[in-house]
């Protein structure tokens, strides 16, 4: 039996708008709230709200046949939640159905995974894993780390944060000579499991989604199937991870048209069968022990200067993560959730010409025109955000001062009284 | 070739990048280049116009430069006051005064469409040039004529009508960039002339190119565009300075003039000095702006941090550049703009407007607009606090600069040429 298991991610970063330095300490807003309200709601009309009904129906026709899982970062969630909230009702519809399963990440699709000290990372993976308990009702089983980037010392944090498997790209750099058709056990933590992105597959499939011209014609779904078909019988596992946008958009009729009978073709072969990760978790035993220190990520012409990143990426990562012990120490909301924020990969991304977030994302465009600006922009804000931190604990500190003389006085007065 | 200075006798970019291009040319042994320039600056106080149409032509090559021996190459020299970035008035008042502007050329001077009261004297210079071209074009051997800008335009087309070459007009700028947007009527006649006339244009980036384009009519395949580059920089031991001194200094070089925004620079001094301490900004240059910007900095209250140097020679610049944490080019106009390059060359992180063809060329420097002094202040502190981010901009700045040559720029005019001469063959 061979099972595939489909995996969709949904992102959204929090993005910046223009922060100059005559704006710290002016309490400017750090996001350009009117572009991301814009886009969440561009999003959720005409990609994920359609295709969530879209699966929904498909789900119930495939009488518990059709299985999917969900990576939704917990800033996308957030933006869900403040621009679109019918579109987490459909997701929780989803969920209900018992058929979708929701993974895990770093709260924020954080860079946290590469800071000095893990206490970060492993503090936004519980984050997130309570947040997916509480808006779809799940424990997550397997975490997918921003951009599915892997070392051997993030599976070491990720097994102590209690998941049993992690998620990344199978890329040919780590696996060399074996297929990622296999499950495999990291060879640093070896109770934590490994489940590889088919690089192939995937690409394959995105790319005819992508293809509004051809999608309708039956010739792709013969292609598609073709790249299945050529995968050996004994390999047991295919997993195939998407960006959620891909089945939306222009075209999405055809779209969805073609990924019904994609399903369909699926179901009614007779030793393939779509699976959950959590049933392959438990249904397949490792075969190998993996790992790497030259980290792995998901990014088409990927180089390894993306991480740990150039002299700018690594030094304002550096400044953001030696203000963890301030935001631990304080209470305000408001700090903590810009905290989360800060931290978003996609900031960072914008640092690097040469990465291809920097030219691709639409929504990134035209902000910066070189990665030092992107920088500069970042430290600005990176700055306010000190000094607002600064100020807080000025104020928690004098507070504390101001009550205990209160006290003082009235325990003076009362014998007076 | 017609150019109108040649180092070390240069008053702007044109004269470098002249000098860059003959010598990359060459190097190429296929290429023989005559160099036609007007008497310099220095010698003009004696020099008498009149003798212009039977100028001497005399090789003055080895006498500038000692340490370059160039073989195929022969410079010419010509007796004129012509100096590049002068306007008709300015020339005026220059040598109104000195009463020397009675010239013999009255035949030459019945072809200037206004001559009355509107510096004329400039333009029967150019058109004096033109004359001398017409007995260096009969005298000499040659197979190509190449013209540096709107001066020697005429000079190119009297040597093509003469010999019947083929011209290449070499576009450094035009009126529209030097004058922001007063333009001259005269010249904008003369540089249409040229560009009609030329069997090929070579701009200096893709903005003059569109230029061209849009203000002057010329069909786009008329125009190549070759970016103008810089010699490596041999003696440079600088490497990362050894900058103790507290203060930062943020440099602007160039002519204090409309072209160059001097206003921009000194409204992103008065924003940067009101929130940081320790910087100092320096204008280095001159100008017929340069009261209006000290009165403005008056206005503003900060004379004590913003400091003029005046006009700077060569050595004085590279010593000036040395010291600088920061050298912005806020031009609100630049054809291409050579003094980044430099400046990257000496280790100094760069901004510049987006409205400067170097622009186009170059990744590793900070680019606003030049209107927009928020962007630029803002670079400006974050340059100034962040020593990765001054340290990464110099060093990949650096290897990007390295990778120009004017070698490869004149061998993309050399391409101009086979192409220029293939077509008119066939």
């Amino acid at each position: 039996m061979k099972n595939i298991c489909l995996y969709f991610q949904i992102h959204h970063p929090f993005s910046f708008q223009t922060f100059r330095f005559f704006d710290i300490g002016e309490h400017k807003s750090y996001y350009d709230d009117l572009r991301i309200e814009r886009e969440i709601q561009e999003v959720s009309t005409n990609y994920y709200i359609p295709t969530n009904n879209f699966l929904l129906k498909l789900i119930h026709q495939s009488k518990g046949q059709l299985k999917l899982s969900f990576y939704i970062s917990g800033t996308a969630l957030d933006q869900f939640l403040a621009y679109s909230p019918k579109l987490i009702n459909s997701f929780r519809q989803l969920a209900d159905t018992g058929m979708v399963e929701f993974a895990g990440g770093t709260d924020s699709h954080s860079i946290a995974s590469l800071a000095e000290n893990n206490d970060e990372f492993v503090d936004q993976i519980y984050l997130n894993k309570e947040r997916i308990l509480q808006n779809f009702g799940q424990n997550p089983k397997v975490f997918v780390n921003s951009d599915l980037l892997f070392i051997n010392q993030i599976a070491t944090s990720v097994g102590k944060a209690g998941y049993s498997a992690i998620f990344t790209n199978g890329a040919k750099k780590m696996l060399q000579w074996r297929s990622p058709n296999y499950l495999y056990f990291s060879e640093v933590q070896k109770r934590l499991k490994i489940l590889f992105r088919n690089e192939v597959v995937s690409n394959e499939l995105s790319r005819l989604l992508g293809d509004t011209d051809t999608i309708g014609k039956p010739d792709s779904i013969k292609q598609i199937l073709n790249y299945l078909y050529a995968i050996k019988p004994e390999e047991p596992l295919v997993n195939i991870y998407l960006n959620y946008n891909s089945l939306g958009g222009y075209g999405m009729d055809n779209k969805h048209r073609f990924f019904r009978k994609f399903v369909s073709k699926i179901i009614s072969a007779p030793s393939v069968c779509l699976s959950l990760p959590s049933e392959i978790l438990e249904r397949y035993m490792p075969v190998a022990e993996i790992g790497t220190e030259v980290p792995v990520c998901w990014k088409k012409g990927f180089h390894s200067s993306y991480y740990p990143g150039n002299n700018l990426q690594k030094e304002a990562i550096k400044h953001l993560f030696k203000l963890r012990e301030k935001v631990k120490s304080i209470e305000n909301q408001n700090l903590k959730i810009d905290w989360q924020y800060l931290q978003t990969s996609d900031h960072f991304h914008l640092m690097d010409e040469n990465h291809p977030d920097y030219a691709t994302t639409e929504s990134n465009s035209g902000i910066y025109k070189s990665k030092y600006e992107a920088f500069i922009n970042y430290m600005n804000i990176l700055e306010d955000f000190r000094q607002r931190l600064k100020s807080e604990k000025r104020k928690v500190k004098s507070e504390k001062t101001i009550q205990k003389p209160i006290h003082f006085n009235q325990v003076k007065r009362k014998p007076v009284i | 070739m017609f150019g109108w200075e040649f180092p070390p006798h240069i008053s702007g970019g044109l004269g470098t990048a002249c000098f860059g291009i003959v010598k990359g040319l060459a190097s190429d042994k296929n290429v023989d280049v005559t160099f036609v320039v007007p008497k310099t600056h220095g010698n003009e106080h004696s020099a008498n116009n009149i003798q212009l149409l039977s100028a001497d032509h005399v090789s003055v090559g080895s006498q500038y430069h000692a340490e370059w021996n160039p073989t195929g190459v022969s410079i010419l020299e010509v007796n004129s006051k012509l100096i590049p970035y002068e306007t008709p008035e300015s020339y005026m008042e220059k040598y109104q005064v000195s009463g020397k502007i009675k010239t013999e050329t009255v035949r030459e001077g019945q072809k200037i469409p206004f001559s009355g009261g509107y510096g004329p004297n400039l333009f029967s210079e150019i058109y004096n040039y033109a004359v001398v071209a017409k007995t260096i074009a009969t005298e000499n051997q040659f197979q190509l004529i190449h013209a540096h800008d709107w001066l020697t335009f005429p000079a190119g087309i009297a040597a093509k009508q003469i010999s019947g070459k083929p011209l290449i007009v070499h576009v450094h700028s035009t009126d529209f960039d030097r004058s922001g947007g007063s333009v001259n009527p005269d010249i904008f006649a003369i540089e249409k002339q040229g560009f009609e006339v030329a069997d090929h244009i070579i701009t200096v980036s893709n903005r003059i190119k569109n230029r061209l384009i849009e203000q002057y009519h010329i069909p786009s395949h008329k125009i190549t565009t070759v970016y103008n580059a810089i010699d490596p920089e041999i003696n440079d031991n600088h490497a990362i300075k050894n900058r103790k001194q507290k203060h930062k200094i943020v440099t602007f070089l160039g002519r204090i003039t409309i072209q160059k925004g001097p206003e921009y620079f000194v409204n992103v001094a008065r924003m940067v000095i009101h929130r940081m301490k320790n910087v100092h900004f320096v204008m280095a240059g001159n100008g017929e702006l340069r009261d209006h910007i000290l009165e403005l900095c008056a206005q503003y209250g900060i004379t004590d941090k913003f400091h003029f140097t005046g006009f700077l020679n060569n050595g004085e610049v590279t010593r000036m550049l040395r010291q600088s944490d920061l050298f912005i080019m806020p031009s609100v106009s630049e054809p291409f703009g050579i003094v980044p390059l430099e400046a990257m060359q000496y280790n100094v992180p760069v901004i510049i407007s987006l409205q400067s063809g170097v622009s186009e060329l170059i990744r590793n420097v900070i680019k606003t607009d030049f209107w927009d002094v928020h962007a630029m202040a803002d670079a400006v502190h974050g340059i100034l606090m962040n020593k990765t981010l001054v340290t990464s901009m110099i060093t990949e700045g650096k290897q990007e600069v390295s990778r120009l040559s004017w070698n490869r720029s004149a061998n993309q005019i050399r391409q101009v040429y086979l192409k220029t001469l293939f077509n008119l063959a066939s």
